[in-house]
C-alpha cells in the first residue's frame, strides 16, 4: 500500500456502497458549515429603506417599529419584526389548493401575539388563521426568524382566486370587543390555484 | 417517497433555510446524489481511476450548492426535488471535470460530458477496488460484539450516533468509542495485507 487511509476513507470503506454513518454525518457538518448563519435581530434593525429590496428578494415582509406611525406609542425597547408566509406546495404567486401556509417569525425581543386572516381580493369576508373567534397565537421572544409549529392547510373555504394574508402582532391577545394596539402588521398577496 | 410527502410543512421549513429541514432533506437525497456522481465519475473518467473521497467531496459542493440561498429560491417546489438536486450534481461535476482538465492542461482538447444517468446496460459502479473491498467485506464477517452490533447500526441501517447509542444501550461516548475501534480494526487489516500495491481507497473505474 502507498499509504494509510485516514478516518475518513475508513468510514467510506466500512459504509461500502452506502452513504451512511460516519463519513455521510462529516459530510452534513461540511455542508452545515457552509450555509449562512441563522439571521439575527441586529441584522433587521437596518433602516427599512436600506433594508427592503433584500427582504423583497426573500419575499418576506418587514415592519419597523421604532419610530412609530403617529397614534402609537413605543413600548418599550424597539421591535422590528419580519413576517414570512411560504406556500409550501408552490409558491406565494400560485398556491395550488390542499397547499400548507407556513408563518415564519423573527425580530421580536419580547413575546407577541399573532392575529393573521386572508381576505379574497373584493370579499369582506375573513378566513381566520390566528385569533378571530379563538385565541391570538402567543410566541415567545424569538431573534432569528423560524417557522411557527402550527401551519394553515388551505382547505375547501379558500376558493381559487387572489387574497390578501393580513397579521398583525401585538402585546397582549386581543379580548372580545377590543384590540390591542399592534406592535406590527402587514399583508401578503396570495394567489391560490386549483389543484 | 419524498420527505416532502412525509411531512407537510417541510418543504416550507426547507425554503426557509431552517436548519432541522435541511439536515432532513440532505439525509433523504445522500444516497441517490452519491450514487449519480459516482456514475458520472466512472463514465466520464474512462478508465482512469479516483478516490471514494472524490465522490465524498463532489456531494458535499452538490448540497452546499443546492442550500445555500440561491440554490434553495432556484427550487420551485413543484419539480421533484431529486430531479432539481441531479442537475445541481451535474453542475458540479461538469464544473470539477474542467478544473481538473485546466489543472492537467488539457483545456485545449475537445471534451464532451458524458450524462451520469444511467443507460440501459450500465451496472452499478463498483465503490473501490474489488480486492480492497473483498479485504472489507472479511473484516466486517469477522467482526464480534459489540463492535458488530454498532457496525450494523451505524454503517448499515445508517442510524445516527444518538440512535446508535439509544438502541444498544450505550453511551454516546461508548459508540465514539467502538467506532475508532472499528477504523483502527479496518486499517490494521489493510495494512497486512501488505502485498496489496493498489491505494486503499482508489477505485477503479471499470465500465
Amino acid at each position: 500500500m502507498s499509504r494509510s487511509p485516514d478516518d475518513r476513507e475508513l468510514d467510506l470503506l466500512l459504509a461500502r456502497d452506502k452513504a451512511v454513518g460516519p463519513a455521510v454525518d462529516a459530510m452534513w457538518e461540511k455542508v452545515s458549515a457552509t450555509l449562512p448563519a441563522p439571521r439575527r435581530s441586529r441584522s433587521w434593525r437596518l433602516p427599512v429603506m436600506v433594508a427592503a429590496p433584500a427582504l423583497a428578494a426573500a419575499a418576506a415582509v418587514l415592519i419597523f417599529v421604532g419610530g412609530p406611525p403617529s397614534g402609537l406609542q413605543p413600548k418599550g425597547p424597539m421591535v422590528a419584526a419580519l413576517v414570512d408566509v411560504v406556500c409550501s406546495g408552490g409558491s406565494r404567486g400560485a398556491c395550488p389548493s390542499g397547499s400548507t401556509l407556513v408563518f415564519a417569525l423573527g425580530g421580536t425581543d419580547r413575546p407577541t401575539y399573532l392575529t393573521a386572516w386572508a381576505q379574497a381580493e373584493g370579499s369582506d369576508e375573513r378566513i381566520w388563521y390566528f385569533g378571530g373567534s379563538g385565541e391570538a397565537l402567543r410566541l415567545e421572544a424569538r431573534e432569528a426568524v423560524t417557522p411557527l409549529s402550527r401551519a394553515i392547510a388551505l382547505g375547501p373555504e379558500h376558493h381559487p382566486g387572489t387574497y390578501l394574508v393580513h397579521w398583525t402582532l401585538a402585546d397582549a391577545s386581543p379580548v372580545s370587543g377590543s384590540q390591542a394596539a399592534p406592535l406590527a402588521q402587514g399583508q401578503v398577496a396570495l394567489t391560490i390555484v386549483p389543484r | 417517497m419524498s420527505p416532502f410527502d412525509q411531512d407537510p410543512s417541510l418543504l416550507g421549513r426547507f425554503r426557509l433555510g431552517e436548519r432541522r429541514a435541511l439536515e432532513v432533506v440532505f439525509r433523504a437525497y445522500v444516497q441517490d446524489v452519491t450514487d449519480t456522481l459516482r456514475l458520472g465519475l466512472v463514465r466520464n473518467l474512462g478508465g482512469s481511476s479516483f478516490h471514494a473521497t472524490w465522490v465524498a467531496d463532489l456531494v458535499q459542493d452538490t448540497f452546499a450548492r443546492a442550500f445555500a440561498p440561491s440554490g434553495l429560491r432556484g427550487f420551485d417546489g413543484v419539480r421533484p426535488y431529486g430531479a432539481y438536486l441531479a442537475t445541481v450534481a451535474r453542475n458540479v461535476l461538469i464544473d470539477w471535470l474542467r478544473k481538473r482538465r485546466r489543472d492537467e492542461d488539457l483545456a485545449g482538447q475537445p471534451w464532451v460530458f458524458v450524462e451520469p444517468g444511467a443507460e440501459e446496460g450500465d451496472a452499478q459502479p463498483p465503490w473501490d477496488d474489488p480486492a480492497v473491498m473483498a479485504l472489507v467485506n472479511e473484516y466486517v464477517a469477522g467482526l464480534e460484539e459489540p463492535l458488530r452490533s454498532v457496525y450494523q447500526k451505524r454503517y448499515v441501517d445508517g442510524l445516527a450516533q444518538e440512535g446508535t447509542a439509544t438502541a444498544l444501550g450505550l453511551s454516546r461516548q461508548q459508540v465514539r468509542t467502538i467506532e475508532e475501534r472499528l477504523r483502527k480494526g479496518l486499517a490494521g487489516a489493510l495494512q497486512a495485507h501488505t502485498s496489496d500495491s493498489t491505494p486503499p481507497t482508489r477505485l477503479q473505474a471499470a465500465k
